[in-house]
């Protein structure tokens, strides 16, 4: 109530403004009439301006009477300048089109403007804890045999991967089901292609890409670390723009075209190819690919509504035959995707107010089969999905105040059925998650931005859970090129993951076994511009967990049935006992040393960091670091346009040229992951007439001790030539290049020396290797 | 200058071989108790063994503590025996009447061992299973590998029981009586394996065990699984009926390490420096035999 009264008095007090006009409008890209998401538009001379949403569209309020410049400035994109004049009263409108720099085409590299916003102004307006990408940034940094959205992000101060054979993102400490993904509005559950290569995500389709590591505001929630906002491309409103590629596993395409004359439609497709060539030749070896593709359709109804249709797809296939050789063949398989599909509404109201409205929907389904049931295998269905009604309006009062106020209302359904061997485990959840926030962003002077919000949660399941969550952020620009930043708020979540390596984690929601989760979030900073050329930002940050589960490993020791079936076999439904609850903390600061212009472009990286996670059932109730808790970490990504950067080392201007080199680097060190190492060895029998005893390990404490440092080194070479009206792309990627073989695990075997002797054997195993790959992007 | 000196040195960094060493001080001695109790058998299979550490080579005959102070406590009673070292069984045994194991009846084992020159103490209850376990029926004891019925669907082979009221676990052990790569069932569709590979795992191929748990009821059926069948040969199957201890230490004590690496704590019910299982089952066996 203490906030909303703040709210009002603000509101009234706003409102009573001066004589002014006001300047709205959308931002595009002149070159094919895609919207542009975190465009700068400001008054030049002035310090009124406004940043563009995520429809691109950008609100000046209580603009004093006058003659202005109003300039538009976007990476990679022309400054753009147009003289306005404002009377008393008046609402302007002007959309933007901003040429793409002629010199750098989609290149990021661009060279610093004079009349460029200062970096420190850009990095003032840039929320707390946040980075923002391009898709063409993503696709510079060198990966495995190609570009993938989650893996660069591994590559961010604060995001740490648990190793190369996984793409999920650990953010400050948390767990990868303590991020939320979204793709144009729809969560998407399990971003994963299997073994970790690929994300969900195909970079050729993205437009813009928003991390928020922690500290976000009253419009995100429901998970406790990290927000993923992904917004697609909408495609080409001017001529139709074709991409394709081919690496050595998979082909791709990206097409766009208009749709009339306010209107387009894109769409992607990409499908690996390993099972048609590799594959076969390959022997015990399993049958996999996988497809997926994205469709968005946008529609410009009028000049202020917008309709935007996006959909995603896709599908991994897994199969492999124990033995190939027998009459009948039995196996393992697994077929599993993500669905998800969104139509927004954007509308502007008046001229200062934004609204968007969505349906979005996400299925995330897996269906697994291990030989069969009646020989002793097991069948599986894994499934969450949700049906999402949400609203955002934001509000400009005035070029000093903001309000943000939105809601939700989400369906979620999540269905886990097994069946195997004498028994059947059949959990369904249909839960529903009532949201309200409000945001009011407060420039009280030029020196503060101060963000103070709350968020309701309501999420009805087999127990009531109800939660306010007050978020607030504030920046202070200490001098030129100085801003100090805090901000603290408390998070929810309501869904717990039981995370199983190498396949897609079951999902299931808080009831009445689980509670949901809570973090508690601080954060302080600085961020500093160094001569308008590098961006420095420091953060640390303290998060408390409360209530955050993990899987019990053995949770079929304690887990008793809810009814039996008519052959008096056990069903399992409930959730009771499958997790182990806890409490944590992670700490850690981070140094991001970003370069955005000129031929040489990229970061450093580092942090230090720890976490210590206190669960019940868990290394006899002490303390304990989780395995993905990782001490140090340096990273260094460049992407050097090759010629460019030897002239401008010689004091020369950018070429002029149709073709052009680009180095990727990626350089990784991370100090080695807790591991728990055996104590000893045993010998034991599983029955009085055991003819076959095994040779156990008793662990020691739990991730006492500290796998060897991780190391890598990844390259990457592209030559792009421009012909006249097409492009194409070759390139070279090394993954690796250096070939350190990085410790994943230590295993445990034993070797029969004769009938009383044998001998403990400890295998290293390792990640990957050096991997090199190639492949071709023709864009027409 | 530096900087190249600084970047050379992290792109070494990012080149060769890390090795890891298990620390060898991570050791502990423990106490490594094997018992089940059988209800109308003398107690005579209580193993007590050492651990030993995770480097170099073990021998088995070595490992037995045969000094050990074995005791077991009939807890109703408060009457407590002495077991002593058989060193035909390797286990310690009490024939005695003074010690009758009986259904539904609680007993704790006591242990006093010195390993390495620590003294260790370890301990752990068990209450006996209810009477009522027993084995009514097999479908068939002569079969063939995955026998199929009229419509070609593989016909069930299964042990009809009757269930203790009590029991947690109904293990399955089976054991092949004859087992050589000559009677291998090679065309199978779990295993594609040569004859050196069969030979070197025989034992484990030969004897297999797995488990069925929360049966209700007074009767219950415990498939016979084909995955376990490696052989034709005719096989010995004994079924225990076990309880909470030996539930837990049967589902925990092989997945220590899950595939990822990550090492787990086994649930063991024992007090003390001691690991391992003291539990108690009733025991049924059959046979049956699978022919070409």
């Amino acid at each position: 109530m203490k906030y909303f009264c703040i709210f009002i008095v603000v509101l009234a007090w706003t409102i009573c403004g001066q004589e002014s006009g006001t300047i709205t409008g959308f931002l595009y890209d002149a070159s094919n009439g895609e919207t542009l998401i975190g465009a700068n538009v400001f008054l030049q001379g002035t310090k009124i301006g406004a940043v563009s949403n995520g429809n691109g569209y950008y609100v000046i309020p209580k603009v004093p009477t006058g003659e202005y410049t109003l300039t538009a400035q976007y990476l990679g994109y022309k400054t753009y300048y147009k003289k306005l004049s404002v009377p008393a009263g008046a609402k302007l409108q002007h959309h933007a089109h901003l040429q793409v720099d002629e010199i750098q085409g989609d290149e990021i590299v661009t060279t610093a403007d004079p009349d460029s916003l200062p970096t420190i102004i850009r990095l003032f307006e840039k929320p707390i804890s946040r980075i923002e990408f391009s898709g063409v940034e993503i696709k510079r940094i060198p990966q495995v045999v190609e570009a993938d959205l989650l893996r660069s992000l591994q590559t961010v101060p604060g995001i740490v991967p648990i190793s190369d054979f996984s793409s999920a993102l650990y953010v400050r400490g948390g767990t990868p089901d303590q991020n939320l993904y979204l793709i144009d509005g729809s969560d998407v559950y399990s971003p994963e292609h299997a073994f970790g290569l690929f994300s969900t995500f195909n970079t050729d389709a993205i437009k813009k890409i928003e991390l928020s590591k922690g500290g976000f505001g009253a419009n995100y929630g429901g998970r406790l670390s990290s927000i993923l906002d992904v917004t697609n491309i909408d495609g080409n409103r001017k001529n139709f723009e074709g991409l394709v590629g081919v690496s050595l596993l998979s082909a791709k395409t990206t097409l766009q075209t208009p749709l009339g004359s306010n209107g387009s439609l894109s769409g992607s497709f990409r499908r690996t190819y390993f099972d048609k060539t590799i594959g076969p030749q390959l022997k015990n070896f399993p049958t996999y690919y996988f497809w997926d593709g994205n469709v968005k359709a946008f529609f410009e109804l009028d000049k202020k509504n917008t309709l935007t249709l996006s959909g995603y797809g896709g599908s991994d296939n897994l199969n492999f035959n124990f033995n190939d050789n027998s009459t009948e063949k039995i196996g393992f398989s697994d077929i599993w995707g993500n669905k998800t599909a969104s139509l927004r509404w954007g509308r502007v109201i008046g001229t200062k107010m934004y609204s968007n409205f969505w349906v979005t929907l996400s299925n995330y389904r897996s269906d697994l089969a291990f030989g069969k049931v009646q020989d002793g295998g097991l069948k599986e269905r894994n499934e969450i999905g949700d049906l999402t009604f949400k609203g955002n309006l934001e509000y400009h009062i005035s070029k000093e105040n903001r309000v943000n106020f939105g809601f939700e209302q989400k369906n979620l359904k999540g269905v886990f059925q097994e069946d195997f061997p004498g028994g059947h485990v059949d959990v369904q959840a249909n839960r529903k998650q009532y949201t309200l926030y409000l945001q009011n962003i407060w420039l009280p002077t030029e020196a503060w931005n101060i963000e103070g919000g709350l968020r309701y949660d309501y999420f009805d399941s087999e127990r009531k859970f109800q939660n306010l969550d007050p978020r607030v952020s504030v920046k202070y620009r200490l001098n030129e090129t100085t801003n100090l930043k805090g901000a603290a708020g408390i998070y929810h979540q309501y869904l717990q993951n039981i995370p199983r390596p190498f396949l897609g984690g079951i999902w299931t929601t808080s009831d009445r076994y689980q509670k949901g989760s809570v973090a508690y979030h601080y954060i302080a900073g600085v961020e500093r511009a160094i001569n308008e050329v590098y961006q420095l930002e420091i953060e640390t940050y303290y998060k408390q967990y409360r209530n955050i589960y993990s899987l019990n490993p053995f949770f079929y020791v304690d887990i008793q049935p809810t009814r039996y079936n008519d052959l008096s076999e056990p069903v399992y439904t409930t959730t009771q006992s499958i997790f182990r609850r806890g409490n944590g903390n992670s700490k850690g600061i981070e140094f991001l040393l970003r370069k955005d212009v000129g031929s040489f472009t990229g970061w450093i990286g580092y942090s230090l960091a720890h976490t210590e996670y206190k669960t019940a059932g868990v290394n006899q109730n002490k303390s304990y670091s989780p395995r993905h808790d990782r001490a140090h970490n340096v990273n260094l990504v460049a992407n050097i346009n090759i010629r460019d950067f030897i002239r401008a080392a010689k004091g020369m201007d950018p070429a002029k040229s149709t073709g052009k080199w680009l180095l990727g680097i990626n350089l990784v060190y991370a100090s080695g992951q807790p591991i728990t190492e055996p104590s000893s060895n045993y010998y034991i029998g599983n029955t009085p007439t055991d003819t076959d005893p095994s040779l156990g390990l008793f662990p020691t404490d739990i991730n006492k001790y500290h796998l060897p440092a991780y190391a890598r080194f990844d390259l990457s070479l592209t030559y792009e030539k421009q012909f006249k009206s097409w492009n194409l792309s070759p390139y070279i990627q090394v993954f690796n290049l250096g070939n350190r073989k990085n410790v994943w695990y230590v295993n445990y075997t034993d070797q029969k020396q004769d009938d009383n002797t044998v001998t403990r054997k400890t295998k290293i195993l390792r990640q990957f290797p050096l991997l090199p790959s190639f492949g071709i992007n023709v864009k027409f | 200058m530096l900087k190249y000196i600084y970047s050379l040195s992290i792109l070494v960094l990012a080149c060769g071989t890390p090795g890891y060493d298990i620390d060898k001080n991570a050791y502990e001695p423990k106490i490594v108790i094997e018992g089940i109790l059988i209800p109308n058998e003398s107690v005579h299979r209580i193993k007590i063994t050492r651990n030993f550490p995770i480097q170099g080579t073990i021998d088995k005959s070595l490992l037995a503590i045969k000094n050990a102070d074995v005791r077991i406590k009939d807890i109703a009673t408060g009457s407590t025996v002495i077991l002593t070292y058989d060193a035909g069984l390797n286990t310690f045994v009490f024939y005695d009447t003074a010690l009758s194991v009986a259904f539904n009846k609680s007993y704790r084992l006591e242990v006093n061992a010195t390993i390495d020159g620590t003294l260790l103490e370890a301990s752990s209850e068990t209450t006996v299973p209810t009477i009522g376990f027993k084995i009514d029926s097999l479908d068939r004891t002569i079969t063939k590998f995955r026998e199929l019925d009229a419509n070609r669907n593989i016909k069930p082979l299964d042990i009809h029981v009757k269930l203790s009221p009590n029991a947690q676990i109904y293990v399955v052990a089976q054991y092949a009586l004859t087992a050589d790569t000559s009677n291998f069932i090679y065309d199978n569709p779990y295993f594609n394996l040569s004859r050196t590979e069969i030979l070197k795992n025989l034992s484990s191929f030969q004897y297999q065990t797995w488990e069925f748990e929360n049966l209700k009821g007074s009767i219950g059926r415990l498939p016979l699984q084909w995955w376990g069948i490696n052989f034709y040969s005719e096989y010995r199957v004994n079924v225990y009926a076990g309880d909470k201890n030996y539930k837990d230490f049967f589902l925990t004590y092989e997945s220590v390490q899950d595939i990822d690496g990550t090492l787990s704590e086994p649930v063991f019910h024992i007090e003390g420096d001691g690991i391992g299982i003291f539990g108690s089952a009733i025991v049924d066996s059959l046979t049956y035999q699978v022919v070409r």
